[in-house]
Order: C-alpha cells, then structure tokens, then sequence
C-alpha cells in the first residue's frame, strides 16, 4: 500500500504549474548567469533550498489546513505511515528537482558554452578531501549537499507545521529562521547558521570543508525530522 | 439534563446492534470540555441528527467518531469496535463529507477519487465513475477541481464518501452550496441509502431538512446534548409541549409533582413552567383548577424542531 501511496504523493506534489513556474524560474536565472558570467556557477544550490518549503511544503501542512488529511485518515490510513510518506515524498521531489535543475544547468552550458557545466565553480574548492580534486566527485559532492540542505529545510517546513495550522506560516517560517540566525546569531554561534553552508554550495569561496558541511545537513534534518515525527505521534488529530 | 420530543413521522425501529455508539463520551482541551457526556446510538438503516450553533462542538463529535481525537472521557465505538484501539477494522466502512469539501485543486474530479481509492485499493475505475454520476457529475469531466463551483466540489465530496459503499456516512454540512435542486437531490439520494441499510450521521443547519430526513435528532449546546427528537410511528399517542403561566410561585411546585406523577417531562420552576408529554388540553386545564392553581395563561407550545432548537440555543424566549 505504501509504495503506491508514495507514488501518488509524489506525482501530485511535483506535476504541478507552481513547480514547473518555478523550476523554469531558477533556470532562468541560471541561463543568465551562464549568459554574463565567464566562470559561471550554478545559482540554484543556493536558490532551491531556500524556496523548497514554498514549492513544496504545502503537501502535508494545506492537507492539514483544509482537514483532506481527515478523509485520507478515516480510510485507515495511520497517522505515523501517512506523515512518513508525506515526508519520503518530499524527501524523493527535493531529488528529482535537484536533478532536473543540474541538467538543465549543464544543458544551458552545452547550448552557450559549448560545453557541458558542472556544479561548482573552479575556484571552489573542498578541503581536505583530495579526492574531490576530481571535477565530478566536486560536482556530486555539491549536489549531494543541495540535496541534504532542501530535505533539512524541507524539515523545518515539518516542524513549522506541528505548531501551526495556517501553511502559509509554516512554509515562510524555514526561509525567515535560516535568514534571522544568518544575522541575529552572535559571532560564537554563528557556524550553526544554515544559510553559510547554503551559500557555499553557489560562491567561489575556497577551502569548503566536505565533512562538516555533510554532517551539518544530516544532524540538522536528523533532528528536524525526528522532532516534526514525535511531535506528530504524539499530538492529537492531524 | 437532556430533555427529549417526540415527533410524530414515520417509524424507525432500531436493530440491536448500534454503528456508533456514544457513551458518555467526552473531549477536553486544557481546561475547557468541548464535548460533556454525549449519548446516542446510531443504528444500521438510521439517519441521525445533530444541529447547534458554529462552536457547539458537533465538529469534535464527528472527529471523536471517526478516531481523529481521543475521548476524554467515556466510549466511542464504531460497529461495536474502539475506534481508537481497533481502528483499522473500525474505520474502513466510514464514509465522511467534511464543511467546505477539500480536494487537491489541480486535478479532475475522477483523479481525486483515484488518489483517495488508492489508500484502500478495493474498487476501480467504474465505481469511481458510477460514484460520479449517482452525484450528478461528469466522469470525463476533465477540468480542475479549482474551476468546479462549491456546489460541484460538495457533489464531489459526497461521491467519495459513497464510492467505496460505506456503512457509515458522516456528513457534516453537506448541503453547502447546493441549490434547492441540488438540496432535493441529496435529500432524496440519502433517503435511498437508509433503504439500502446505510447508517448516517447528519450535522446541519438546515433544520427543516433535518426534521424531514433524520429519525432522531439531538440539539447540541456548548458541548452538550441538550434535547432529543424522536421520531416516532403515527400510530402513538401524540407528545404536547404546555406552557403554564402561574400568578404565584408556590403553586408551581404542587403543578410540578402533580405533573411529575402522570409522567410528564416539567421544565423550568416558580411560575413559568413546561410541561411535555401525552397531554390533553382541556383536561389539563380542568385539573389545574380542581387543585386550586391560580392560572395567569395556558397555551400549547410547538414543538417542530426549529421552535425546539431555537428555544434550547437562546433564540426564543430570552
């Protein structure tokens, strides 16, 4: 049952106008970075995990704002399988989104350039895994990290969710808090801050430390994520 | 205390085994009970009231009935089941319209059957469609939900309710949006279901319709059930609703025994009072007068379900 549920769920979250305006949205502005820059990198990695609560954050919270979760649940859908596929759902379209965008960038590269381009810039690069010295371990490294940093911010999306019913707060709340700790943290703190390691992924700044920034992301989302579950199982209704 | 009518309609004789059965249940947020020791069966074949105002609590009812909150207090059981403990066995058979219908907006009316289907996958493409048409719309209909009008979106509601042939249909507002052709056709497609056995749970505004359908209806008011419409057979003794106006309040307790002892429902106390139950007008005023009441007025109240509804929630006689 479940597999097919997800199945669903992803095809109805992701073949959406609103998806569709704004992929073409941040390949836009990919295609003109790739148009004016020399050395163009991707803007995307640093777009998509800002907006991914707005393009796709309305799956589980409008359902719970408009009471569709009441019918889905009196099927006998329970609730724990429900949020866990509402969440894998949304796990899966920060994937193919992240995909779709990388192709669309290296496309628009091949198109202009005449030649294909690669997530990250040249002067981008990750210390100390030599290793990454290798173009395309670069670029899937950096689409790895886009990929954590959209599924940690669709987190905060989650948890935004277990503390209000309105979807329009709980999809402006990830980008407001990963915006007020990039400047409201103080100097000490301030390497907890989200939105540095989102930055990142789209600048030229060297010595980017693999390590840390992936196991910023999967701590962040581990603890979103677990908070958004518990707080789900065990608040009452939906 | 719940007091109770009997509206003289067309009979319902209950089976012994209730679809929903409420217990005194009860739901509490914080401090505040939303829902105080409610009462009721709901029988196979039945269609069941509840009417209140906005905020009475009819909501909560209807989510303590279908497991998507936890009584405070009391039991709720579906078929017999806990809805909360065996809810997998309780809840499939549980069809539900919800107040202003959700839908997933981009797509058609039949796709959004589609998905709900998916969840138990026990029917298929015709019933789908034949749900769709036994409401009045168009299976190759292929536009959005967001371009339907609400009458359309409330037909879709009601379709997946029904498609997938539930024992209990839940409909909390169903009328929304519908146009009196609309109203008609929903009332006469309810009536259709309860021949077929379908148990249904009404929550409504629409109190004549209520009183035209429903075999028993409850009055719901900040929480409580505080009155009971019965509809009974023709063939029994017809209930009167009595207003008596006494000049002094110390014969409004002798009134009160003496009504007590013939078995009859007495409400209020002092000078006002109302009595409810088999009562012969002349009768009673003869019999009031051989035990000395001093009479100010005597008159007959009605007691179809507006004039009870709006005397319980406040709006009569305040």
């Amino acid at each position: 049952m479940s597999w097919r549920l997800l199945k669903n769920e992803i095809g109805r979250t992701l073949f959406r106008t609103k998806v569709l305006l704004a992929f073409l949205a941040m390949f836009a502005f990919d295609v003109w970075n790739v148009m004016t820059t020399a050395n163009p990198s991707a803007i995307f990695p640093f777009i998509l995990p800002l907006l991914v609560p707005f393009i796709i954050g309305d799956s589980l919270v409008g359902e719970r704002h408009n009471s569709y979760s009441w019918l889905v649940l009196t099927r006998g859908l329970s609730k724990s399988r429900y949020i866990v596929i509402k969440m894998l759902a949304g796990a899966i379209n920060c994937i193919v989104l992240t995909i779709a965008l990388t192709a669309a960038f290296s496309l628009a590269g091949a198109v202009i350039k005449g030649a294909p381009l690669r997530l990250g810039s040249e002067t981008m690069q990750f210390h100390p895994e030599l290793l990454l010295h290798n173009p395309l371990l670069h670029a899937a490294a950096i689409f790895a990290l886009v990929v954590l940093s959209c599924i940690a911010a669709l987190g905060l999306t989650f948890v935004a969710s277990t503390y209000t019913v309105s979807p329009y707060v709980a999809m402006s709340l990830p980008l407001l808090i990963i915006m007020a700790l990039a400047f409201f943290l103080p100097e000490p703190w301030r390497w907890l801050s989200p939105y540095g390691r989102i930055i990142f992924t789209a600048s030229h700044r060297p010595w980017i430390n693999m390590l840390d920034m992936t196991a910023y992301w999967l701590v962040l989302g581990s603890i979103l994520y677990s908070w958004a579950i518990i707080k789900y199982l065990f608040t009452e209704g939906i | 205390m719940t007091k109770s009518t009997t509206i003289i309609k067309e009979t319902f004789r209950p089976p012994t085994v209730p679809v929903v059965s409420l217990k005194m249940a009860g739901k509490r947020y914080g401090q505040k009970w939303v829902v105080r020791e409610a009462s009721f069966d709901l029988y196979p074949g039945q269609i069941f009231g509840l009417v209140g105002p906005n905020g009475a609590g009819k909501t909560t009812l209807l989510k303590m009935i279908t497991g998507l909150v936890r009584p405070s207090s009391g039991t709720v059981t579906v078929a017999g089941m806990s809805n909360r403990t065996e809810k997998a066995e309780a809840l499939p058979s549980i069809g539900l319209v919800i107040e202003n219908p959700p839908a997933i907006d981009h797509l058609s009316g039949l796709r959004n059957l589609q998905l709900l289907a998916s969840i138990k996958n026990q029917i298929g493409a015709t019933e789908m469609a034949a749900a769709l048409r036994q409401v009045g719309l168009n299976p190759e209909d292929k536009r959005p939900v967001r371009k339907y009008s609400l009458g359309m979106r409330q037909r879709l509601a009601l379709a997946q309710a029904i498609m997938e042939k539930p024992e209990l249909l839940i409909l909390d507002e169903p009328t929304n949006g519908l146009d009196p052709q609309g109203i008609a056709d929903l009332r006469n497609f309810l009536m259709q279901l309860k021949q077929e056995g379908v148990s249904i749970l009404l929550a409504s505004h629409l109190l004549t319709e209520v009183e035209r359908i429903c075999d028993e209806v409850v009055i719901i008011k900040n929480g409580h059930i505080v009155h009971r419409v019965t509809q009974k057979t023709g063939n029994e003794p017809q209930q009167m609703h009595v207003a008596i106006k006494l000049t002094t309040p110390k014969d409004g307790k002798i009134v009160a025994d003496w009504a007590k002892n013939k078995e009859w429902l007495v409400i209020g106390e002092g000078i006002d009072l109302r009595l409810q139950g088999v009562i012969a007008m002349p009768a009673l005023i003869k019999d009031l007068v051989s035990l000395g009441i001093s009479i100010e007025a005597v008159y007959p109240e009605e007691s179809d379900l507006e004039t009870i509804y709006l005397r319980e929630v406040g709006g009569l006689n305040q």
